[in-house]
């Protein structure tokens, strides 16, 4: 049982210092990015017909999320510790890096994960980070080529905003 | 005394509109403290993530939370800050208000609604009292509200309809969707008499507005063509008159009186945080119902211990919200020809069909007759984010990868979901006001309201005799997966009373005008007024009361 999961430690943000604009600066290392990456890649797979994580940029839509100042405390926490939660239950249940895993082996240390009330969290967050970068407008340089869209037979709402005018450069986004 | 302005007006949603569009119309100088940004058509995008999923338009609840208390599984009352709950009742804080992102589905009040209690008695539990004025006083300016926020729609007979002194609404009804024909038929088939839903869109450009362009997503979204009713369509027309001043990003906090009671200034944070006085001969609150009690009880002074006006104890009690609930159904594809099932695809169209066959229910199963209320049909909203989150959930447990996959494709591609919205009273109680926390404070450092949102069982009774109704035009549509929630949990977006008008000062806050009983310089105009909230949406009726309250405040500056 991995008791890191019942706690979700202020020290996990020890990296995280504000920069003044709209974002904070936590930027995840290289293997924190290869974990998530999988990860996000095992959670939404590219098949035939549909894009998967990699095509719609689900990963720096995440890194986008965890930056926002504005996010909640306790979300930003559970979103960052969680990468280090699947890496640590990869190592308990098969003593290898979850990049290494064979698609079972995944799903068994995402299943471990659900069953904890923090680690379910990750899970349902990380799925809805996961449906923005596939639905939401592409001047978050997410849903690239409004393939999420196009897949769905989904017609957005007019206008879409562009790149200045995103989440976090008005209101009290700001 | 020399003052800043004739009148200073704080709140620039729906409530405060109307006296600002009128008073500077007839050259009295305004001052509009708005306590958010102020954004015109070209600021607003159909950006789900910025506008519903983060808080663009309402304040992050960390730096300035409400206190729920509502009733646990024990029956027990627990104040909870919505910092963690997360439950909002903020709706829209900037120049407009909440009303620059309503789905404007509107309805006047009716007759009955203005004397509940000698209508239909007391309720025990339920503080319920006739209005001291009468739908009559308010019809003109339900007219003056369709011509000047501009209300589309149709007047068909219905057992229902109230009295109008007009035919016809100055704009015609909006292009609807291919799904209303079949509602038609469906009710027709019941003996019901579906009716067009009024909107407050306009459907044909007027001044400086464009007529709705069908740009999708709509409610919960500002405007860019500047179609939708809100607000700013009479403030734009006020700044227009060169003698209105909107100050955005100026939060009011406190309102000081002097020895005999009356307002002298009222003191407000800039958008540095500096404190700012501003004087005026008359002051006009319209926050929206819960800050509206806040500033209130705020505003303690010499005369007014327990806050302003507020030494009858009543500023913040008999809060209301809208009763009823929501409802929904399913049409897939295999149910249309492939061409049909296009058309009923369409996001951008709008329904607009409502029942208020039972705006009174006389059917001896309930008893003796009740109020009951209006049904409204929509299409789901199409939010395709929060759309997708729907379908993320199996059995309990959470779906990925292929699975995921093909839920989404089948909930986008396959399905049309059809919703039905009820209003009914929300009946006035002792568990349902607004008071101040004592131990939660806003980022600045002032107690910040605390809602105790509990309801009257009696709301549940019309509210489901109403979803049965509903429920039998989704039946007779062949809708699948036909469901209902009628509950009594308070929607946020509609929010009215905590400062109830009367003829008994003892019972009320304000007198019939909106004139706080105990100081002459002060009215109230936003839905705070209302000690009922009718049976319907009731945003068309703020908007009439303010302008009906404008004129009294203009006969005296
Ligand atoms: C998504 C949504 C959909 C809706 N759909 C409908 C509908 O279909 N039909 C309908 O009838 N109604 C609808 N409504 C409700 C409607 O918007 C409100 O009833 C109406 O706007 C209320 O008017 P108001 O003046 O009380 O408040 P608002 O319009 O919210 O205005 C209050 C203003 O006061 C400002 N304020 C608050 N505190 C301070 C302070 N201390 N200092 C300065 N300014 C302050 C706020 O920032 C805000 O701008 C909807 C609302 C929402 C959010
Ligand atoms: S659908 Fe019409 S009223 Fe609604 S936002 Fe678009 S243009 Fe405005």
């Amino acid at each position: 049982m991995l008791t890191s999961l019942y706690f979700v430690p202020l020290a996990s943000c020890k990296r995280i210092f504000s920069s003044g604009n709209n974002q904070v600066n936590y930027k995840l290392n290289n293997s924190e990015k290869d974990t998530l990456h999988a990860v996000l890649l095992h959670m939404f797979p590219k098949t035939d017909d549909a894009p998967g994580a990699n095509e719609i940029n689900a990963a720096e839509h995440f890194q986008f999320v965890i930056s926002d100042k504005n996010l909640q405390p306790l979300k930003r926490r559970i979103l960052i510790k969680g990468i280090v939660w699947i890496e640590e239950t990869a190592e308990e249940l098969y003593q290898e890096k979850f990049i290494e895993l064979t698609d079972k082996e995944k799903e068994s240390v995402l299943r471990d994960l659900e069953s904890y009330r923090n680690g379910r969290r990750w899970l349902s967050y990380s799925l809805n980070y996961i449906l923005e970068a596939l639905l939401g407008s592409t001047a978050y340089n997410i849903n690239t080529d409004r393939v999420g869209w196009k897949w769905l037979e989904h017609i957005p709402g007019q206008p879409q905003p562009g790149l200045s005018n995103i989440y976090g450069t008005y209101g009290y986004g700001l | 005394m020399v003052t800043d302005c004739d009148v200073c007006i704080i709140g620039s949603g729906a409530g405060a509109g109307p006296v600002v569009y009128t008073l500077a119309n007839l050259g009295k100088k305004v001052i509009v403290l708005e306590k958010g940004g102020w954004f015109t058509e070209k600021d607003f995008y159909k950006d789900e993530i910025a506008v519903c999923r983060r808080d663009t338009f309402t304040p992050p609840l960390e730096k300035e939370p409400h206190v729920i208390e509502d009733i646990d599984s024990d029956g027990k009352w627990v104040a909870e800050s919505n910092a963690i709950n997360r439950r909002n009742f903020w709706n829209g804080n900037m120049v407009g208000g909440s009303s620059n992102l309503m789905s404007g589905f509107f309805h006047r009040m009716k007759p009955v609604d203005f004397r509940l209690k000698s209508e239909f008695g007391a309720v025990e539990g339920a503080n319920v009292v006739d209005w001291p004025v009468g739908y009559d006083d308010l019809e003109r300016y339900y007219v003056l509200t369709e011509a000047l926020v501009g209300i589309s729609g149709k007047v068909v007979s219905h057992p229902f309809l109230e009295p109008r002194s007009t035919n016809d609404f100055p704009f015609s009804p909006l292009a609807e969707h291919a799904i209303s024909k079949y509602i038609d038929k469906a009710s027709e088939s019941l003996g019901y008499n579906i009716i067009p839903t009024p909107r407050a869109i306009i459907s044909r450009p007027v001044r400086n507005r464009l007529a709705c362009s069908y740009s999708g997503y709509c409610g919960s979204y500002g405007c860019s063509t500047g179609a939708k009713g809100s607000s700013r369509a009479l403030l734009d027309l006020a700044v227009k008159s060169n003698n209105c001043e909107i100050r955005p990003n100026s939060r009011a906090y406190k309102i000081e009186t002097d020895s005999s009671g009356k307002i002298q200034f009222v003191k407000y944070f800039n958008q540095a945080g500096k404190t700012i006085k501003i004087n005026a001969k008359i002051y006009v609150i319209a926050c929206q119902a819960v800050e509206t009690s806040r500033i209130l009880l705020l505003s303690s002074g010499a005369k007014f211990p327990n806050g302003l006006a507020n030494n009858s104890g009543q500023v913040g009690k008999n809060l209301l919200f809208s009763a009823g609930g929501i409802g929904s159904g399913i049409f897939t594809s295999d149910q249309f020809s492939r061409e049909e099932f296009s058309n009923l695809r369409d996001i951008h169209l709008f329904v607009n069909r409502a029942l208020q066959d039972w705006y009174v229910i006389d059917d001896p199963k309930l008893g003796p007759q009740m109020k009951g209320g209006t049904i409204d049909f929509l299409m789901a909203h199409a939010n395709p984010i929060r759309r997708a989150q729907k379908v993320k959930r199996k059995e309990g447990k959470l779906l990925w990868g292929r699975e995921l996959k093909e839920r989404l494709k089948e909930e986008f591609t396959n399905k049309i979901r059809l919703n039905f919205e009820i209003f009914c009273d929300w009946m006035p109680n002792n568990d349902c006001f607004v008071e101040l926390s004592k131990s939660i404070k806003d980022k600045d450092g002032i107690p910040v309201a605390k809602i105790r949102v509990g309801y009257h069982p009696h709301d549940l009774i019309p509210g489901k005799y109403l979803a049965e109704k509903a429920e039998n035009v989704m039946r007779k549509m062949n809708t699948k997966e036909i469901r209902s929630s009628i509950s009594g949990s308070p929607p946020a977006n509609l929010m009215a009373g905590g400062c109830r008008f009367g003829n008994n000062p003892e019972e009320s806050v304000l007198d019939k005008n909106c004139r706080a009983h105990e100081v002459e310089n002060l009215f109230v105009t936003d839905g705070s007024f209302m000690p009922t909230g009718g049976s319907v949406p009731y945003t068309w009726t703020i908007y009439a009361n303010s302008f009906r309250v404008a004129n009294v405040i203009a006969s005296e500056v």
